[in-house]
């Protein structure tokens, strides 16, 4: 499937910069496996060793989040939209 | 000054009705950086009756590009920032009160430092006392909206306690060292700050006027115009440590971190007894003096600032190891 994830300001250093990435994938686990090879790096930022997304690390497919979907096996269809937000702490 | 707030009464949700919930109404902004000199300066300028202002650093000329409240002269004078924000924000309404706290917000003091208010405004730069205010406002049912911001990046989201998930329904583990982008890490622009404060505000102005909130997350990426905006309920958890049913509130329980913080500029700030005499303390550190003021005094000696407030706290800057802090405030502060 031809998804577009959105990337958080957090990971772009490791994105190039890009916002924004069209990639293939069909679950929210081949869509991290996808963008580890393409940008390496952005699996450990967040996931943790066992391959799990960290707590604070929320993903949402169109409006909802995958945590009341299917976790990382949620499937994903042609032209869906990933968010990525992390938790953030600033107000400096 | 009768028709201050005509423009306001004149919106239809909010009507006089609204603005006198205003007028009775008190809020504390917990954090006087970015985020809460924006959400401050329109807090008070909207004629919300008292609005207390809660922060325990100084101002910095690194502050001025975003923290809309400050001036040159603060920086230059090492300005506290609950003073230097409240003094600007009286030239804006001297119909309204301002109570500035000049005070680190941890378990020991924040039940003197919210009590009686309606209403927190996050201000805050770090989860910890995000936590710990999460407990509190659970404990008191006292409702508080999140904001923050880094880079481009700004997000909001108003818990209700007992009617919204709360802080720790939605993170229950707090992010690393490094997981965690800040603005000295990731910098900042100062949009981002106003994106997240009129969500932050808008909030506010709601909760006054109608009674309540809605949990919705509102996130957005100024730089790439992006907004986008998420219902939160589904997130209420009933074994929640701050709101389910057996809560614990851990945060105002917690005592042992209090002694020595990690401070949003990478300083570490540590707590000492009280400063009786300040001018004495002043004279004492004598040639190493850099800045002094009636709130404080700042000096620096082998590569290490360190900022001494009259409520006894320390922040060293220069080190992150914490045995090296200690070490100098007992070398200086004995």
């Amino acid at each position: 499937m031809a998804i577009t994830v959105r990337i958080p300001t957090v990971l772009r250093n490791l994105t190039g910069e890009k916002a924004k990435v069209s990639i293939e994938a069909d679950t929210i686990d081949s869509m991290i496996a996808s963008l580890e090879s393409t940008f390496p790096g952005v699996k450990e930022r967040l996931c943790d060793e066992s391959g799990k997304l960290r707590r604070f690390v929320n993903v949402f497919v169109g409006d909802e989040d995958i945590r009341f979907l299917d976790g990382q096996d949620t499937a994903l269809n042609d032209n869906d939209e990933v968010d990525i937000v992390p938790a953030i702490a600033g107000g400096c | 000054m009768d028709d201050r707030y005509s423009r306001q009464t004149r919106f239809t949700p909010i009507g006089s009705g609204g603005q006198q919930r205003l007028e009775q109404a008190t809020v504390a902004v917990l954090g006087c950086g970015a985020l809460g000199s924006v959400c401050a300066e329109m807090l008070v300028r909207a004629g919300v009756g008292t609005v207390r202002l809660i922060d325990r650093d100084f101002v910095e000329y690194s502050n001025l590009q975003r923290q809309s409240l400050y001036t040159e002269d603060d920086a230059a004078r090492c300005h506290p920032k609950a003073t230097a924000a409240a003094r600007q924000l009286a030239h804006y309404n001297s119909g309204i009160k301002i109570e500035p706290h000049i005070a680190d917000c941890n378990a020991q003091t924040i039940d003197a430092l919210l009590t009686g208010v309606d209403l927190v405004c996050d201000g805050c730069d770090n989860f910890q006392t995000r936590h710990l205010l999460n407990d509190w406002c659970n404990s008191t049912k006292t409702p508080w909206i999140y904001a923050a911001c880094v880079g481009s990046f700004a997000c909001c989201l108003p818990m209700l306690p007992e009617q919204t998930p709360c802080l720790a329904c939605l993170q229950d583990e707090l992010p690393g060292p490094g997981d965690n982008p800040t603005c000295d890490s990731s910098g900042i622009i100062a949009p981002a700050v106003h994106q997240a404060a009129l969500w932050q505000v808008s909030w506010a102005l709601k909760f006054f006027t109608t009674g309540t909130m809605e949990p919705l997350y509102s996130s957005a990426d100024i730089w790439e115009h992006s907004i986008s905006q998420h219902n939160m309920s589904k997130w209420m958890n009933p074994d929640c440590l701050s709101c389910g049913t057996a809560a614990t509130r851990p945060y105002l329980q917690h005592t042992a971190h209090d002694n020595i913080v990690l401070c949003g500029r990478g300083g570490l700030q540590l707590q000492r007894h009280k400063i009786a005499h300040l001018d004495a303390l002043t004279q004492q550190l004598g040639t190493h003096v850099v800045t002094s003021n009636e709130y404080l005094v700042r000096w620096s000696d082998n590569n290490l600032t360190a900022t001494c407030f009259r409520d006894g706290r320390v922040i060293i800057q220069g080190t992150q190891d914490e045995i090296q802090a200690r070490a100098f405030c007992d070398k200086w502060l004995g």
